[in-house]
């Protein structure tokens, strides 16, 4: 801790209690004349507390020595004169013992309110410390608080070095440890202007109470990273399972209707056959080709290294590229495209939302009887914009709901990835008509761009 | 390198002889390398092949083929490195073939003077509607004919900078109509959104990209019967846009 007010260099205080002592016994010499027979020792005995108060036992001290002997040589008889005579040996005796008696309780008082306010302030400051490292979410973070409450207390700065073993320093400095229940989390080095202000055990205490802070974030960390990789190796699994699933289906179709028309060419079978064969290979093949592609992007969106591509993109827009490259998938059903024209854009990456939408069409399209309509709708939410497939299907069965496991597969695993690369989430929920609705929220939007420069 | 004459195999109806045109596939897999040159053989063509992309520069300036067809992975150089080279001296069409999901590499191959791309994997029947589309547009840009434009029911005269609808004009803004023209002008080929922003804005908005969602969307409430699902303004999500038109070969007068 700072002093709390510094007291004058020795030379200099000696100076000022003679020059206390001399004006008090100017004082008292012009008040003596007036009042005869008054008790004028009161008046250095009072000089004595004061100085005491102010500055402490030695100069205390001094002061009582000098008003005895001021005492003595200016008020006791004979005046002027050092000597001293029998009755007055006792008083200038008791003088000088009550002075200093006086004087030390009074010092002890100054030094015991010192101690106390040095202690109520290291207090705050140790608690303020203690609240600002509970809040600090990383190493840095509570690093900086620890220097920056050291530097507002201390006029100095430490230097933080990470790790077990301590620093090499230039001579001069100090390095303080800090120590925590597991392992010193790194030292502190003192500079060499702190020295002389060290007030170790305060200093040892914030040192432990950072080791404690940087232990705890490190744990946090630790379990953070741990809790992340048994995610990721759930999710890993689920997606393998349902991989396998939706991997060997079209395949087994695809083999068994490439064998069909080997074998159809060479018995010659009617063409009409060989030719629903091949249809059927299309289609499985494109299947394939969909779902390869999209766990190709599921994987590069969860390997996260993936940067998304925002930019402003129309809805209408995605929508429109999205119908188009499922109109084969869809032929025959009525879709409805339900888009205020006054929907702000969006900011995302327009690939891969257009995927989403391509996935929930297939979605929808899978898992509804042909023909039924489906509607594909935008809007504007209070918090962001919305945007998904509403179809007239059977829905989905309540417990499926409740787990958000549903239906899908790859299809709408990637479409949670994407949601969830934006910022936003993809929401199962029962549709207006007791169809299903599948939609992806996604967040508040930075605010819209400039309009462009019109014409004239 | 070899060339396969098509027409002995008895695959397809025997080409006409306008039709018949040299392809040359710069692709280094053999399975889709053989697919192409099937497919083209059919159809009359005759097919260059080179399976790097130097090879490839080597055929098209010694044979001077009528289109060319780049796969954007091949081993020696990059597609663009193709590109860049080939435009120095050639103004030949090529259709980039590349991995869905590499939107990209094909932005950067459009930019570099790419034609037109297509996704692998690719249906045979829009492969041959590209080429087609390139090769009757590549023609068409050398004759320079009469600057008239059908899209479905709308006529658009660059040169009178008119649209109209069944004798009705639709009034567009200038903006619009630089635009319109631009899209149009490409005749089915992609445009991508930094070559409009330019065209049309200039070169300081060519990060702009919400302009062109903002104006298409206008474009296509003046001139598409359905909006939402629009037929001749289409959308490439992340590279840019293409107009599916008709030239009109004499400006007719109504």
């Amino acid at each position: 801790m700072k002093p709390p007010r510094s007291r004058p260099r020795p030379s200099i205080l000696a100076l000022l209690v003679t020059l206390l002592c001399a004006a008090t016994t100017t004082f008292a010499h012009l008040v003596d004349p007036f009042f005869t027979g008054a008790h004028l020792e009161l008046f250095f005995l009072t000089l004595v507390v004061v100085v005491s108060a102010l500055w402490g036992r030695w100069p205390g001290i001094l002061a009582a020595s000098l008003a005895t002997l001021c005492y003595d040589f200016f008020f006791l008889a004979p005046r002027y004169s050092l000597r001293v005579s029998g009755p007055d040996v006792l008083s200038l005796l008791l003088l000088l013992g009550v002075a200093i008696l006086v004087g030390t309780m009074a010092a002890r008082l100054r030094r015991e309110a010192l101690v106390a306010r040095q202690g109520r302030e290291t207090a705050q400051a140790t608690s303020r410390l203690a609240r600002d490292l509970a809040g600090a979410l990383t190493a840095d973070q509570a690093v900086d608080m620890a220097i920056k409450r050291i530097r507002e207390t201390h006029d100095w700065s430490p230097i933080f070095h990470p790790g077990m073993e301590p620093p090499i320093l230039a001579a001069g400095w100090d390095v303080l440890p800090l120590r925590a229940p597991r392992k010193v989390r790194g030292h502190l080095a003192i500079p060499p202007e702190a020295i002389t202000s060290l007030d170790r055990d305060l200093l040892q205490a914030w040192g432990s109470l950072l080791g404690l802070s940087l232990e705890r974030i490190h744990f946090v960390e630790v379990a953070r990273e741990a809790l992340l990789r048994m995610e990721g190796e759930r999710l890993r699994g689920h997606i393998l399972s349902t991989l396998s699933h939706d991997l060997r289906t079209p395949l087994t179709s695809i083999v068994a209707q490439a064998q069909r028309i080997q074998e159809g060419v060479r018995k010659g079978a009617p063409p009409d056959e060989l030719e629903g064969c091949a249809t059927g290979l299309l289609e499985e093949s494109r299947r394939m080709s969909d779902l390869v592609g999209n766990l190709l992007e599921l994987s590069r969106l969860q390997s996260g290294g993936v940067q998304l591509r925002q930019e402003w993109n129309a809805i209408q827009e995605l929508a429109e590229s999205a119908l188009r490259h499922r109109r084969t998938h869809l032929e025959g059903r009525p879709i409805q495209v339900d888009i205020p024209d006054d929907l702000p854009l969006a900011w995302c990456d327009g690939i891969l939302l257009e995927r989403v939408l391509v996935n929930l069409l297939d979605n929808a399209g899978r898992h509804t009887p042909a023909g039924t309509p489906l509607r594909l709708w935008a809007r504007l939410e209070q918090d962001g914009l919305s945007c998904g497939i509403d179809d007239q299907g059977p829905g989905f069965p309540l417990d499926s709901l409740a787990q958000d496991a549903g239906r899908g597969g790859i299809g709408l695993s990637l479409c949670r990835a994407i949601a969830k690369a934006h910022g936003g989430e993809l929401r199962l929920e029962s549709g207006p008509g007791g169809g299903a609705r599948v939609f992806l929220l996604l967040p508040q939007q930075p605010p819209p761009p400039e309009d462009p420069v019109e014409e004239v | 390198m070899d060339t396969h004459e098509p027409g002995n195999e008895g695959l397809g109806a025997p080409p006409l002889p306008g039709e018949r045109r040299t392809i040359l596939v710069v692709e280094d897999d053999k399975a889709i390398l053989k697919l192409l040159r099937d497919v083209l053989a059919e159809q009359g063509h005759v097919v260059l092949q080179a399976s790097t992309a130097r090879s490839g520069l080597v055929e098209a300036g010694s044979r001077r083929p009528d289109l060319a067809i780049l796969d954007l992975g091949l081993p020696d150089l990059d597609g663009k490195e193709f590109l860049r080279d080939l435009r120095t001296w050639s103004r030949m069409p090529v259709l980039v073939l590349s991995a869905r999901g590499a939107e990209t590499e094909k932005v950067l191959a459009l930019d570099m003077g790419a034609d037109d791309y297509l996704s692998k994997p690719f249906g045979v029947p829009e492969l041959l509607a590209r080429i087609r589309s390139l090769l009757r547009r590549h023609q068409g840009a050398l004759a320079e004919s009469g600057p008239c434009f059908r899209l479905g029911s709308v006529r658009l005269d660059l040169a009178a900078r008119t649209a109209r609808r069944e004798g009705e004009t639709i009034h567009l803004t200038p903006v619009e109509f630089k635009l319109l023209a631009e899209l149009v002008r490409g005749e089915g080929r992609i445009l991508t959104q930094s070559h409009l922003l330019r065209e049309v804005w200039g070169p300081s908005h060519s990060a702009h990209s919400h302009y062109l969602r903002i104006f298409l969307a206008r474009l296509r409430r003046k001139l598409e019967i359905d909006p939402a699902q629009p037929r001749h303004l289409l959308t490439e999500i992340g590279v840019g846009y293409r107009c599916i038109c008709e030239r009109e070969e004499s400006p007719a007068t109504d």
